[in-house]
């Protein structure tokens, strides 16, 4: 076998990597068709090559490359839904693994993050065998839905008299995400800042807010989002961004006749297709969706060294 | 299906566990028939388990189902150099449901956290795709396997021309020490990212003395043009402080150390070695090999699947954050 050879990743490769991403996206596509045409895969990759800090490695028939991402204060070094492609054999990105993670690691960078196409299980194996395990997953699925459920629930829209109840509900759903097995270090946010989220811009039109009323109560809520479209964001869809139902209320079928009601909602209103996201690592989350028929369109692969 | 109730691991769970360790390991034998067949008898996993459990700070949780016990899971600390760390080791989960490993972690893995622990190691039979599935969905990564193989009765050696496979030599102990350290110098880099303990040469090469004085391993050095440029030792499993318990088959002996100079990596002595050891191992009646490997080492975790190891035990890990 002719030995590999990996070399920086840098604007001579931008066309092979483009092309590399097309064909990665047709085999995706080919998996789940309600994946979007990808029109311009040079935009998307460049999206990524383009950001500040970006570095990676390529080789004949592969790429890799990530950048900096700082959430709440922490930075990962993250390869996103565009930063990789391999044609061929998927032991070829350990290979540019290595390469570009020496750097990484030299400029200070302990944390890596990956998306990688959940339809390719090859390349999924060859990232759990550079030590990276499960952290997240993006979904998708068609709206509609026959469910017919029998819960004590009222469900309608939200309106700004509830954007303190959301905001409660809201800081429910992100105190879910710390405990084990999650361990989610995302700082919390106070009441206060977040209901002030809500008053500034929770009426915004990207924006649809469903709300669950038990005994005058409001239990629950879902978030709906007009996600700007990309590689795994269709245009006709709607992105449910947050679902929140308070602890003591949990398990008792606020969040599947929620689900049922915003996917219902959807159809009828043009969009076809829902996205979500989830922590892998949250097992309410990760046994609830997948049962609501959602499917896994990418993984979040996570490794800190050491 | 009846809810799973998950509590703190208990003295009273012990003999229960026990029953569902040695099914595991009875499943393990399936798919990997060398493993020791003694720790399918519940007595003998009880002993393992009692290792495990009675350990300087132990800890973990049971799952129960109508009051029975259909999982368990235990860690205890290893030693400072592993870092602010618990090990669940092989003896340390069996479950009736892969699914069910996950919410046995979660409240035991809070307590390690809370306790200051933040670096978690469990060693999972490597046979079990649906176990090693539930354990990458709580963000474990693979780290290190454990592999073994039926030695070969006859194992033809062919030496790469310019080398020679000898025994080491006391006036190249300086050659031996570089050999040494090419290693933990490789595992350093990416994408290991190892962090093994400092290893000076000076260490080396009282460790080189001491090794040539005591006789008690086989060690095969490879030789370019008469300088050592690898090195394979072995012993008998029983010297191994990693293949112990349910890792270690009878009557095996241990592929310990296994190092080559960079230069000399791909010229055909690595392979020239182990074939050599495998005539030593049959000469010496031993019937089975253990090895063990980092996954993340490139080199390492495509060269010996491809001399016959197949993977017993994987050791996987998760960093909290």
């Amino acid at each position: 076998m002719s030995r590999l050879e990996i070399v920086p990743f840098s604007d001579e490769h931008l066309e092979d990597a483009s092309r590399l991403l097309a064909a990665r996206h047709a085999r995706h596509r080919a998996a789940e068709p309600l994946l979007p045409e990808l029109k311009d895969p040079l935009a998307a990759f460049e999206q990524e090559w383009r950001t500040e800090g970006a570095s990676g490695a390529f080789a004949p028939g592969a790429y890799l490359v990530a950048a900096p991402a700082t959430v709440a204060g922490i930075t990962w070094m993250r390869v996103g839904i565009a930063g990789q492609a391999v044609e061929g054999d998927p032991e070829t990105m350990r290979d540019l693994y290595a390469a570009a993670a020496q750097r990484w690691v030299d400029e200070g960078h302990s944390k890596h993050a990956v998306f990688v196409p959940s339809y390719d299980e090859q390349l999924v194996d060859a990232w759990f065998r550079l030590s990276f395990g499960a952290s997240a997953t993006l979904a998708m699925r068609e709206t509609g839905s026959d469910d017919q459920l029998e819960v004590d629930v009222a469900i309608r829209r939200g309106t700004p008299d509830d954007f303190d109840h959301a905001a409660r509900l809201e800081l429910e759903m992100s105190a879910a995400m710390r405990p084990s097995p999650s361990f989610s270090d995302v700082p919390p946010q106070t009441h206060e800042e977040v209901a002030a989220e809500w008053h500034e811009d929770g009426d915004d039109e990207k924006y649809e807010l469903f709300v669950a009323e038990r005994d005058g109560r409001i239990v629950g809520h879902f978030l709906l989002y007009r996600r700007p479209p990309d590689l795994r964001v269709p245009e006709n869809s709607i992105d449910l961004s947050q679902a929140s139902t308070e602890p003591e209320s949990r398990g008792t079928g606020i969040g599947r006749a929620l689900t049922a009601h915003v996917l219902r909602w959807a159809s009828e209103n043009g969009y076809q297709v829902m996205t979500t996201d989830w922590r892998m690592t949250n097992l309410w989350a990760s046994r609830f969706w997948p049962k609501r028929g959602f499917r896994p369109t990418f993984l979040r692969l996570y490794r800190s060294i050491p | 299906m009846s809810r799973l109730e998950i509590v703190p691991f208990a003295e009273e769970h012990l003999e229960d566990a026990s029953r569902l360790l040695a099914a595991r390991h009875g499943r393990h034998r399936a798919a990997e028939p060398l493993l020791a067949q003694r720790y399918e008898a519940p007595a003998a996993a009880l002993e393992e388990l009692r290792g495990a459990w009675e350990k300087d700070a132990a800890s973990g949780t049971a799952a129960l189902r109508d009051g029975r016990l259909v999982g368990y899971l235990i860690g205890a600390p290893r030693e400072a150099s592993w870092g602010d760390n618990v090990w669940i080791e092989a003896a340390g989960h069996a479950v009736a449901r892969a699914e069910d490993v996950r919410d046995l972690y979660a409240p035991a893995a809070a307590r390690w956290v809370e306790e200051g622990r933040p670096r978690h190691w469990v060693l999972a039979p490597a046979h079990d795709a649906e176990l090693l599935d539930a354990w990458w969905r709580l963000s474990f990564g693979q780290q290190h396997a454990h592999g073994i193989q039926k030695v070969p009765p006859y194992a033809e050696v062919e030496i790469p021309e310019g080398f020679e496979i000898r025994a080491p030599r006391e006036d190249e102990i300086e050659e031996l020490i570089d050999v040494d350290l090419a290693l933990p110098e490789h595992q350093r880099l990416s994408p290991v990212f190892g962090s093994p303990g400092e290893w000076t040469r000076d260490d080396s090469r009282k460790e080189w003395r001491k090794s040539l004085a005591e006789s008690k391993e086989q060690i095969l050095i490879g030789a370019r043009d008469g300088r050592p440029v690898a090195c394979w030792a072995f012993v008998p499993a029983e010297m191994s402080r990693e293949h112990r318990g349910l890792l270690r088959p009878d009557r095996a002996c241990h592929l310990g150390f296994a190092a080559t100079l960079p230069e000399s990596r791909g010229s055909g002595i690595r392979v020239a070695l182990t074939q050599a050891g495998f005539a030593w191992a049959a000469e010496e009646g031993y019937p089975t090999m253990v090895t063990d490997w980092r996954v993340t080492n490139l080199l390492s975790s495509r060269f010996w699947p491809k001399r016959g190891f197949r993977t017993s035990f994987l050791r996987l890990y998760r960093s909290i954050p």
